[in-house]
C-alpha cells in the first residue's frame, strides 16, 4: 500500500475507489505490530503528498496516533511518523490543529535526541511549516524552545540539517514581535559564522535571517 | 544617562554594532563577502540588509558602515552598474539592486555622484 501511494496517478485512483482508505490506515497506525504501524504511517506519508489527503488525515483523527508513534522509542516508527507529519504540516489549515495536538515540544526534542539526520531534517522542517502562516504560530514555535535548540546544535549538525535550521530561523525572524526575542537569544552567534559555510544554501538562509532581523516594519520573505 | 548607553540607539540595533566585527568577521565581514561574491541573489540580500541598517537611524551603526571603505566601494560599483542583460526579468531584478544601492549611497550622504571626480 505504501508503495502504491508513492505514485500520483495511483493516489488519484485510490481517492476515487477507496473512500475509507485514510481511516483504515489511521486505525492500522494503532496496530499491535510495530511493522504494521510503520508501514501504515509511511503509506499515510506518501498519500500526504496531496493536499486532499493532508486534510483528510487530520479529519480522520490521525494526529493523535501519529504523535504516539513520534514519541515512541523505536527509530523506524519515529522516522515514519515525523516524515508523515512533515507532509501533513505543509497545508496551512493544518498548522494550528497540529500545534494544538501537542506536537511542538516532541518535535523540538527530536532535534537533539538523535543523530539521525533524516529525523532531524523532518522535525525542523515541520516546525518551519507550522510557523509559516501566522505570527501566533511563529510565537508558539519559539516558545517551545525551537530556536534555543537550533542555536545549541546548528554548528555541529550535518549541512542538510543546518540548511533547514537556518531557514526556520529566517521564517521566525519575519515576525516583528519576535525579533527582539530572537536577538536576545543570541542567534547572531551562529548566524554570522554560518554566512561563511561551505554550503551556498546555508550561507543564503543565514543571511536571509540576518536580513529579516535587520528590518523593522516592512518585511520581505522573498529570500526564504 | 548610564555610561555605555547612547540616546541615538533606536530599537535593538546596538546588537549590530556589537557584532560589527565579530564573531567570524562580524556583520561587516558577511556584508563585504556577499557584496564581493558576484552572485546576484547574495548581492541583493546584502544590499537590502544594508539599506535596513542605514534606515535604522542608529548613528553609531551608520557611522560604522560609512567608515567601511570596502563596503562603500562595492555599494558604489553596484549603484553605477549598467544594465547589460537582454532578459527583462533579469533586468528587473538587477534594476532593483541598483536602485537599492543608490538609496544606500544617498543615506550615506554620497548619492548622485556618478560623475563625481575626487581630489
Amino acid at each position: 500500500m505504501s508503495n502504491i501511494a508513492v505514485d500520483a496517478t495511483n493516489r488519484r485512483r485510490l481517492a476515487e475507489t477507496e473512500p475509507r482508505l485514510v481511516q483504515y490506515l489511521v486505525n492500522l497506525t494503532e496496530s499491535s505490530s510495530p511493522k504494521v504501524q510503520c508501514q501504515a504511517a509511511l503509506a499515510l506519508r506518501n498519500l500526504a503528498s496531496d493536499e486532499k489527503y493532508q486534510l483528510e488525515i487530520v479529519q480522520a483523527h490521525g494526529l493523535g496516533p501519529l504523535l504516539r508513534l513520534l514519541r515512541s522509542s523505536y527509530l523506524p516508527l519515529i522516522l515514519s511518523a515525523v516524515a508523515c507529519i512533515r507532509n501533513i504540516s505543509i497545508h496551512p489549515q493544518n498548522e494550528s490543529p497540529i500545534i494544538e495536538a501537542g506536537f511542538l515540544k516532541p518535535l523540538v526534542d527530536l532535534l537533539g535526541s538523535t543523530d539521525n539526520e533524516e529525523i532531524q531534517c523532518h522535525a525542523i522542517s515541520t516546525l518551519r511549516n507550522l510557523a509559516a502562516s501566522s505570527d501566533r504560530n511563529k510565537s508558539l514555535v519559539l516558545e517551545a524552545g525551537a530556536v534555543q535548540k537550533c542555536k545549541q546544535l546548528v554548528l555541529e549538525v550535518p549541512v542538510t540539517v543546518q540548511s533547514e535550521m537556518t531557514a526556520a530561523i529566517a521564517v521566525l525572524a519575519l515576525s516583528d514581535e519576535l525579533k527582539t526575542h530572537l536577538l536576545e537569544l543570541g542567534v547572531f552567534e551562529v548566524l554570522i559564522p554560518l554566512t561563511k559555510s561551505p554550503s551556498v544554501e546555508v550561507q543564503g538562509n543565514s543571511a536571509a535571517a540576518l536580513g529579516n532581523l535587520s528590518s523593522k516594519g516592512t518585511l520581505t520573505d522573498r529570500f526564504v | 544617562m548610564k555610561p555605555g548607553l547612547t540616546c541615538e540607539t533606536v530599537g535593538d540595533y546596538s546588537i549590530f554594532v556589537q557584532n560589527w566585527m565579530e564573531p567570524s568577521d562580524g556583520i561587516h565581514g558577511y556584508l563585504s563577502r556577499f557584496l564581493a561574491s558576484g552572485d546576484a541573489t547574495f548581492q541583493h540580500i546584502a544590499i537590502w540588509t544594508l539599506l535596513q541598517l542605514l534606515e535604522s537611524e542608529d548613528k553609531k551603526l551608520i557611522g560604522l558602515i560609512g567608515k567601511s571603505d570596502d563596503v562603500v566601494e562595492m555599494i558604489k560599483q553596484i549603484a553605477n552598474r549598467q544594465m547589460e542583460s537582454d532578459n527583462e526579468a533579469e533586468d528587473d531584478d538587477e534594476g532593483e539592486v541598483v536602485s537599492l544601492a543608490q538609496r544606500c549611497l544617498e543615506l550615506l550622504g554620497q548619492g548622485a555622484s556618478k560623475s563625481h571626480i575626487e581630489g
